[in-house]
């Protein structure tokens, strides 16, 4: 009962030229209240579009969302018809996205975008939804939001508009915020700031967090659970402790390997060879089993599931037992 | 010296100016990058790493006179190609390549493979017939790719692939001097630790000469001989990368580095946030640059601006406080 939000065998396939290609293949994700759980993957592994299916987001079609449950403080999302959506979405649970300068409208100024999302949900006088504008401004480290406010989104830099973004995704006190890559369009220096907010405001107000990226080092820093995706799929899933320390998965190994270190040296960087398949070429078996180190016949033939490896700890292999850091 | 320098430059300078007004007149400039001196030994790879718009790839294209040269002396090789006419200049072109960042934009997507990695053999007029198709297929080898690849079109390849594509172009001429703009972070992690490869080898295999672009630090480490730290439009450190890595100076390379998250969650780093955003390069401040954002500032760094100095070990530094 202590999750903010259940994914449950969630299967999502898209219409492409006659033929249904399923991109999200029975993936189940739990986010505990008050915790920050992470989703790691390559670009197609699927983690977006399961994030954007808790909002109900998913364009359909050519989108669908065949079966599987989101559960939300008891009720399924997917249940609900779009106005009850409506009154969740922006409310109870909020999205931050990839590109802040494409995310905002350009012919609005900040403060009214963020009004935007309080008007909608809250019943404030004018005065107020402007006092709780400058204090969101205030809350995630705008200077002089109360000049800012009025500034529109070319005025402000990358970094900045992320910010924006994050006060919108706040203005109704979320339950549950979904980070889609939020730090990846910006550089290094200001992903350090957005990523001690996102945690800073978990504590504050309790939010459950789930942040979807592709950096491994932004997981470690930040994630108190990990889901590692593959070709649809959740191949691996445990604490981030013990993702890092005994990973269990052949590709949550690779994925390891191939980030170059900051302070050790390495000859030549373990890459994981070959790419990810797309949807219509998904192999059977596992469908890591051609760029996998440990492949035996019996990965082409049968799908390996979740199986547990330890405490709150599952790996998708058959090999599990086998798999160690220095393996690979 | 007992390395050749290929590439030197001197007190480079390149401004782009701001128009304004009804009659469009030039009211300043953005000093992209502002009098950058910087040496680039033949076989190494420098690394330049700063945030967006410090002037990096501004740096990478002026070098190549893709950009033309507000101020300052381009070498290579000892012969000053700075002023050269197009036509003269030629020649050098041969030498000097470009691997962009987006894979997506940079390949001509009406143009099939085998004519976009044989456009600079056409241009430059280099073999034909068999023994250009003979080449361009051991470039496909070489780049990792099939041949049959070079029939088809740039849409039926993945980020990784086109990458590769562009590399092979580059490689067309036999160039002694490769631009590395970014050119993996549009790609996907895995990718990304191919694709690094693929450039190491290179190197080995041909005796390249890379100025390689990135915000990655980590890739960069990895990757580069020496490491020069750009803000503004200057170089604020630069040193052989181990030692840039092990013992920062400048304040700013220092955030930089604690700034990258480490993919182990045992290690707890010091976070020190950079206050602000990059200032504008139209106006950068007074004094050093860095002084509004820097932690450590005094009274000095506002009116004086320090210089690159030596403090042994190939380490340059411009910091009044080291």
């Amino acid at each position: 009962m202590n999750n903010a939000l259940k994914i449950k065998d969630l299967r999502i396939s898209f219409a492409s030229e006659g033929k249904r290609l399923e991109v999200v293949g029975g993936v189940s994700i739990n986010v505990p209240k008050g915790k920050i759980v992470g989703v790691v993957g390559e670009s197609g592994c699927g983690k977006t579009v399961t994030a954007l299916s808790v909002m109900r987001l998913i364009p359909e079609p050519p989108g669908k969302i065949d079966s599987g449950e989101i559960i939300f403080d008891g009720a399924d999302v997917l249940n609900y018809s779009d106005r009850d959506m409506r009154s969740i979405r922006g409310n109870r649970i909020s999205m931050i996205f990839q590109e802040p300068i494409s995310s905002l409208n350009p012919v609005f100024t900040v403060g009214d975008q963020i009004g935007e999302a309080l008007s909608t949900h809250l019943n404030l006088s004018r005065q107020q939804q402007k006092e709780r504008v400058i204090e969101l401004l205030k809350l995630v480290g705008i200077p002089a939001p109360e000049r800012r406010m009025n500034n529109y989104p070319h005025e402000m830099s990358g970094g900045m508009s992320q910010r924006v973004m994050i006060a919108m995704a706040l203005a109704c006190n979320p339950e549950v915020l979904i980070a889609d890559e939020p730090t990846t369009a910006l550089d290094v220096t200001i992903q350090a700031g957005i990523l001690e907010l996102i945690d800073d405001l978990r504590v504050k107000m309790g939010m459950a967090v789930l942040l979807i990226t592709h950096d491994l080092g932004i997981i470690a820093e930040v994630a108190d659970e990990v889901y590692v995706m593959y070709a649809g799929k959740v191949v691996e899933h445990g604490y981030t402790s013990d993702i890092f320390k005994k990973p269990h998965h052949p590709y949550t190994v690779g994925l390891l390997n191939s980030v170059p270190d900051l302070h050790e040296n390495k000859e030549k960087l373990n890459a994981i060879p070959g790419v990810v398949p797309s949807p219509d070429n998904f192999p059977d078996g596992c469908r890591f089993q051609d760029r996998c180190p440990l492949v035996i016949d019996k990965c082409r033939i049968d799908e390996p599931l979740l199986e547990e490896v330890g405490n709150n700890h599952t790996s998708a292999c058959w090999r599990r037992t086998e798999v160690t850091k220095i393996e690979n | 010296m007992s390395v050749k320098e290929l590439i030197k430059i001197e007190k480079l300078k390149k401004y782009f100016p701001v128009k304004s007004g009804i009659i469009s007149r030039v009211s300043n400039y953005v000093k992209a990058v502002d009098g950058i001196d910087l040496s680039i030994p033949e076989g190494q790879t420098i690394g330049l790493v700063g945030e967006s718009g410090c002037g990096k790839t501004t740096l990478g294209k002026t070098i190549l006179k893709l950009l033309e040269p507000t101020d300052g002396e381009i070498f290579f090789e000892n012969n000053n190609i700075t002023h050269l006419p197009a036509s003269k200049m030629r020649p050098f072109r041969r030498e000097m390549q470009i691997v962009f960042q987006d894979p997506y934009g940079s390949l001509n997507p009406r143009m099939k493979v085998e004519s976009i990695v044989s456009e600079g053999l056409a241009i430059h007029n280099i073999l034909s017939g068999k023994d250009r198709r003979d080449l361009i297929r051991e470039l496909m080898n070489t780049v990792g790719l099939r041949e049959d690849a070079l029939s088809r079109y740039p849409h039926e390849f993945s980020g990784g692939q086109r990458q590769r594509i562009a590399i092979a172009r580059a490689l067309a001429l036999k160039p002694k001097f490769i631009v590395c703009d970014e050119p993996i972070s549009a790609l996907d992690v895995s990718v990304q630790a191919q694709i690094i490869n693929l450039f190491i080898e290179l190197q080995e295999k041909f005796k390249l000469t890379y100025l390689f672009i990135s915000h990655d630090l980590r890739v960069v480490r990895h990757i580069s001989d020496k490491v020069a730290v750009m803000y503004l439009g200057k170089i604020v450190e630069i040193s052989p990368s181990k030692e840039l890595y092990k013992n920062p100076l400048h304040p700013y390379t220092r955030i930089l580095i604690s700034s990258v998250p480490i993919a182990d969650p045992s290690r707890k780093r010091e976070i020190t946030v950079l206050k602000g955003d990059v200032p504008s390069p139209i106006n950068p401040p007074s004094g050093c640059s860095f002084h509004p954002r820097c932690p450590i500032a005094v009274e000095k760094c506002q009116t004086i601006e320090p210089e690159l100095r030596d403090i042994g070990g190939e380490h340059f530094v411009s910091c009044h406080l080291v």
